[in-house]
């Protein structure tokens, strides 16, 4: 399967801070990619590099095999991008939005249009900036998919919808993409919102793609140890694949990159009373990964499908 | 698509384009003695384009504003809703996009003033409207002021557009364009007012369209 994006060290600083750290990334064609992070963590800017938005300086890119410095328009109308925020002309009703964005596009689905506003009941004589923030967000999605992409990048679609609209927006997106087997990335701080649509995720840290694997993958290898002693807790520095490490009391909470023999060993060798090992959902995954030590954190930077490889990344 | 893009300018800018004709409106019925408002003394210009100082304060004011405000408007309006996202990415180049912009900004600048001076130019050479005499040649210091303001409307949109911190910086410009237009217009040959309007405007273009290429959005 080929890859319909490929970045190579992609790096951003503003104002001398490093905002997209060395990013290395490919998503495989055909497949959802969820891309995560807290606020500031780099997702936006990643995204805006990809979209010629913003300037990278140093590393390449490609998306649909052509460098990003230099997209036919041929291509970039094969590429479907939703901003953060979904910006467009609020004096344009909605007919007037598709009637512009029409005007670009060689190919144009008239017919999914009418379904999506149909589903939607929107009307064509709305003004874009008298809708509801989800209505807008389904308004830009319309105005995506219409062109019949390949390639949609959709930069946290669902910021600022309640739940309801957000469920309600998703639902239909997975069903516009199962449809035509198309290739997504879309950047999101909201779990819940990654878990039911990709199938593979990264997670970006302060600039830097820490995790790049299945979604399964992830929520399987991160795991919390809870150790009780008799009396202080030793220093657990020594532990492979240490995320973040807590002390409560005589307790010691530890949050691993996966629990193989060598952690195991690790672990018990601080004489611990007890242990005992807690599966994690990928939202407590997620929290635990990103809340750690930036620098510290173990990398899942190429697919992991053993634990040891994981730690191995980890250590280095 | 070039259609879609004239069309979407022009309507962003309807309501800027419907002050400056309403105001083009007011100055001609001012000029030709026309009373709109009881603010009005209902007398035309004595010597029509002759030391007509009414008419180059009207002309000042109008396309001076027009220039500036239409040109932080086509700019820096778009960054500040943040819908150059959107536009950016529409399978046109920036060129395209943004020369579009400027065809239709300048084409409305020429246009309202323009039409200002012509009607008036129409009025004073029509008999019986006036006492003096009246040639062709006495219109040809306004027309030469009004060919120096798209270059204060280059250096308003420059300004909207270039990224910088300082807001005395962010002006520099528009300020420079200005000095650049009132030295054109101020110019005694026609020839040089010509070639200093059409050097700078190409440099403004030229900066302008390195500045889409390469900021950020």
């Amino acid at each position: 399967m080929s890859d319909a994006i490929v970045t190579d060290r992609l790096t951003k600083h503003y104002h001398g801070r490093r905002v997209v750290d060395s990013l290395s990334l490919r998503v495989p064609a055909g497949s959802v990619y969820g891309l995560l992070g807290r606020n500031g963590a780099g997702k936006s800017t990643a995204i805006k590099i990809l979209m010629c938005m913003v300037r990278q300086d140093s590393g390449t890119a490609t998306l649909l095999g052509e460098d990003i410095g230099h997209i036919a328009d041929d291509t970039r109308a094969r590429i479907a991008y939703l901003a953060e925020g979904h910006p467009l002309y609020g004096w344009m009703t909605i007919g007037q939005a598709v009637e512009f964005t029409r005007a670009f596009y060689p190919r144009w689905n008239d017919g999914l249009v009418e379904q999506i506003l149909d589903h939607f009941e929107l009307s064509r004589k709305q003004k874009f900036r008298r809708l509801s923030r989800g209505q807008q967000a389904q308004v830009s999605l319309v105005l995506a998919v219409a062109p019949d992409p390949e390639l949609l990048v959709l930069d946290d679609p669902t910021l600022g919808m309640d739940t309801v609209v957000r469920r309600d927006f998703l639902e239909s997106l997975i069903q516009i993409i199962q449809r035509q087997g198309r290739t997504i990335l879309f950047s999101s701080h909201i779990l819940g919102d990654v878990e039911r649509v990709a199938d593979r995720i990264g997670i970006m840290v302060g600039g830097v793609l820490r995790v790049d694997c299945r979604t399964e993958t992830f929520r399987e290898s991160v795991r919390k140890i809870v150790l009780e002693f008799i009396g202080t807790p030793p220093d657990s520095a020594a532990v492979p694949g240490l995320v973040s490490c807590r002390q409560m009391g005589t307790g010691l909470e530890l949050v691993l990159v996966g629990y193989d023999d060598a952690q195991r060993e690790a672990v018990e060798r601080l004489r611990p009373q007890s242990i005992e090992v807690l599966d994690l959902n990928l939202e407590d995954a997620f929290i635990e990964y990103t809340r750690g030590s930036r620098r510290s954190l173990p990398l899942f930077a190429t697919e992991i499908e053993d634990a040891q490889s994981a730690r191995n990344q980890g250590a280095a | 698509m070039h259609k879609a893009l004239v069309i979407k300018e022009l309507r962003e800018s309807a309501g800027l384009i419907a002050v400056a004709v309403a105001a083009a409106a007011y100055a001609l019925a001012d000029l030709t003695g026309v009373r709109l408002l009881p603010i009005q003394n209902g007398m035309p210009s004595a010597y029509p384009f002759v030391g007509d100082t009414t008419l180059t304060m009207y002309l000042c004011l109008l396309a001076g504003s027009l220039a500036i405000l239409l040109g932080f408007k086509q700019s820096a309006w778009e960054l500040w809703q943040n819908t150059y996202l959107f536009l950016l990415h529409r399978p046109a180049s920036r060129t395209a996009i943004f020369a579009t912009k400027l065809v239709v900004g300048i084409a409305v600048l020429l246009l309202v003033p323009g039409a200002l001076i012509q009607l008036y130019a129409m009025w004073a050479a029509t008999p019986g409207n006036h006492a003096t005499p009246f040639f062709w040649s006495m219109t040809a210091w306004a027309w030469k002021l009004w060919f120096a303001f798209p270059l204060v409307y280059l250096g308003a949109f420059l300004s909207g557009i270039r990224p910088r911190r300082w807001f005395g910086s962010r002006l520099l410009p528009l300020a420079t364009a200005g000095v650049l237009a009132a030295v054109a217009a101020a110019m005694p040959w026609w020839w040089l007012a010509l070639a200093i309007v059409l050097v700078a405007a190409a440099a403004y273009v030229a900066i302008i369209f390195h500045t889409v290429q390469t900021r950020n959005f």
